[in-house]
């Protein structure tokens, strides 16, 4: 199963997200993008079979972004990190259907367990 | 086809309406006591529910609002041994179709089922065309219009929905579907995948916890199930929730309350539930991995979806919609298809179901990326093996049938004999077949003619001499000749 993995900057979040899913996946099948434009390009391009796709949202402008990018995100499974757990930003968060998600001040270790979790799950299907 | 339900302790009442009711070509089935009825009334769905008024365990006008608020929001007929005027304005003003007394005959209780049925399939199939957002459930086999049926029923009402099927038949997108087409469509559609979630991740996800309430609660959090308040909770894979959690669970779905952990007060969260599962539940109920009481709880309305293989004649619309779907996404043209690709995507079995076919269908466009058709050599080499091993198996099974004909009918038929002094002379062999045609001939006519000479002779168009002259040379003449009856 191959991740992808998308953090815009080179924040602390970012680094601790970035260690987080190699620590969850040490010899998996990831890409990472650091910009929306090469993810959209990306997710343009043939994927052959399920994915999981992690996102790290840092402000509410990017989740918007994010939110755009929709269509092209119905057949990931997706796990989001979010800017804050307001009830608006969780909301818009739910329109992207993740499978999990997390607030970007957290420690990470819950989504190392989920994509732990989902790799696992998902490692027998076709 | 419809479903017809009758709650009555009358059994010849009973007996009488169903036997009425399946030569309509319906389906009856039937309940003695209000309790056996209400229950089969929620779990099945129901087009008409006639009602007894007088029943062992009570009045059946009183269990009448809860069967109209049942998933199939049946129409209901009253049906009384004594009617009074009263009862019949009551019935009337609670919803009622119609008020029958049993004295009646049989038409007079017949008639308002059929305006009933009539008035139930104008209504559903407005509301159907009118009304449905089918989202990306795609074809228009039997199978998925009666899912379709089911989806539009369900989306109607706030009742919980259990999905059943295989694993890619679509159970997350029909769970999006049903949301989409009910009141609560403008809120929020929370997934919660219990199969994807750590067991020791999943009470505190659902429920939300306090700061502090166990190590690593650094901050409060709004558990997914007050996410999904005024909204839809979609739990996927609700076999894989763990046994502990499963009663917590039954008990928010009972009162619509809980109690996050580490806090000391009940919040409401006023949520539908659709789960859905590829699991046996019933199996794991007896193997007491599964709650009964919860399983109970949520097959109230279960729409079960078939699998590709059981709608093959979908494959199609399903290709053209997502090979579609997919040149969108890659920015390019769509494809056009050979014939011979849809005969392979037929002869295939799907295991993966439309998530395979939409896979396949993905690597297919890949390999033919600068060709603007698709052809079997462009599906993956594992499907093309199996679509040919299918096909090998199917012309040998052919082959084999072939054969097995061949033999049984040279084992019927009398074998000829090979050697030429055995052969009769073309005299012998034509007066012997004329002789046993003759014979033949004679007894059926004598048979159908009840042995009435008269009318023998009219259909066979003999005179009446020549009749008597072939029955004498057959022997057909003896003491109970045609000549005794005439």
């Amino acid at each position: 199963m191959k991740t992808i993995l998308y953090l815009s900057s080179k924040s602390e979040t970012a680094d601790r997200l970035e260690d987080s899913i190699h620590m969850a996946l040490p010899n998996g099948d990831m890409e990472t993008y650091h910009t929306l434009e090469s993810l959209s390009h990306r997710l343009r391009q043939p994927l052959l079979g399920r994915s999981l796709l992690v996102l790290l949202a840092e402000s509410e402008k990017e989740l918007d972004a994010m939110v755009e990018l929709a269509g092209l995100l119905d057949s990931f499974i997706i796990i989001l990190v979010l800017p804050n757990s307001d009830r608006l930003t969780i909301s818009k968060a739910h329109t992207l259907k993740p499978r999990f998600f997390a607030i970007m001040n957290e420690d990470f270790k819950d989504v190392v367990l989920v994509v732990k979790n989902i790799i696992y799950q998902n490692s027998d299907i076709h | 086809m419809a479903r017809i339900l009758v709650i009555d302790d009358d059994l010849m009442m009973c007996d009488m309406l169903s036997r009425k009711i399946s030569r309509m070509g319906h389906t009856a089935i039937t309940a003695h006591n209000s309790t056996d009825g209400l229950s089969l009334a929620r779990q099945q769905s129901f087009d008409i529910v006639f009602i007894d008024v007088r029943l062992p365990d009570g009045n059946g006008m009183d269990i009448m609002p809860l069967i109209k608020q049942t998933p199939s929001q049946p129409e209901i007929i009253i049906i009384t041994g004594l009617a009074d005027p009263d009862g019949a304005e009551i019935a009337i003003k609670m919803g009622a179709w119609d008020y029958v007394q049993k004295g009646s005959s049989l038409m007079e209780i017949i008639l308002p089922l059929t305006r009933a049925l009539q008035y139930r399939e104008e209504k559903t199939a407005v509301a159907y065309k009118v009304a449905l957002k089918r989202d990306e459930i795609v074809g228009s086999s039997p199978q998925i219009k009666n899912a379709l049926d089911l989806l539009a029923q369900a989306a109607n009402t706030d009742t919980s929905v259990l999905l059943t099927g295989e694993t890619g038949s679509g159970k997350e997108v029909f769970a999006g579907a049903i949301h989409k087409n009910s009141p609560r469509a403008d809120k929020s559609f929370i997934i919660v995948d219990c199969a994807a979630l750590p067991e020791k991740l999943i009470e505190s996800l659902l429920f939300g916890h306090r700061k502090g309430s166990f190590t690593g609660a650094s901050e409060n959090r709004v558990g997914l199930i007050k996410q999904a308040d005024g909204g839809t909770l979609f739990l996927d894979e609700v076999g894989e929730l763990p046994l502990a959690l499963q009663k917590s669970f039954l008990r928010v779905l009972q009162t619509k309350t809980f109690r996050p952990i580490g806090s000391e007060t009940e919040i409401e969260s006023d949520f539908r539930l659709i789960a859905a599962t590829n699991r046996n539940l019933e199996q794991m109920v007896e193997e007491g991995t599964f709650r009964e009481d919860l399983l109970f709880r949520l097959k109230s309305f279960t729409i079960d979806l078939p699998p590709l293989r059981m709608r093959r004649e979908d494959i199609k619309a399903l290709t053209i919609f997502h090979t579609s779907k997919i040149c969108d996404r890659f920015q390019i043209a769509t494809k056009g298809f050979s014939p011979e690709l849809f005969d392979a995507l037929m002869s295939f079995d799907w295991p993966g179901n439309v998530r395979e076919l939409v896979n396949t269908l993905e690597r297919a466009i890949t390999a033919a990326y600068e060709e603007p058709v698709i052809y079997p050599k462009h599906l993956p080499i594992n499907i093309r093996v199996q679509i040919a091993r299918n096909a090998a198996v199917h012309d040998a099974q052919l082959l084999k049938n072939h054969a097995d004909e061949e033999n049984r009918r040279a084992a019927a038929t009398p074998k000829v004999e090979s050697d030429s002094e055995n052969l009769p002379s073309y005299k012998d062999m034509r007066e012997e077949a004329i002789s046993s045609a003759e014979g033949n001939y004679l007894k059926k006519l004598l048979a159908s003619s009840g042995g009435n000479i008269g009318e023998a002779c009219r259909i066979s168009e003999l005179s009446r001499s020549r009749l008597y002259s072939l029955l004498k040379k057959y022997g057909l003449t003896d003491k109970n000749s045609p000549e005794e009856q005439d």
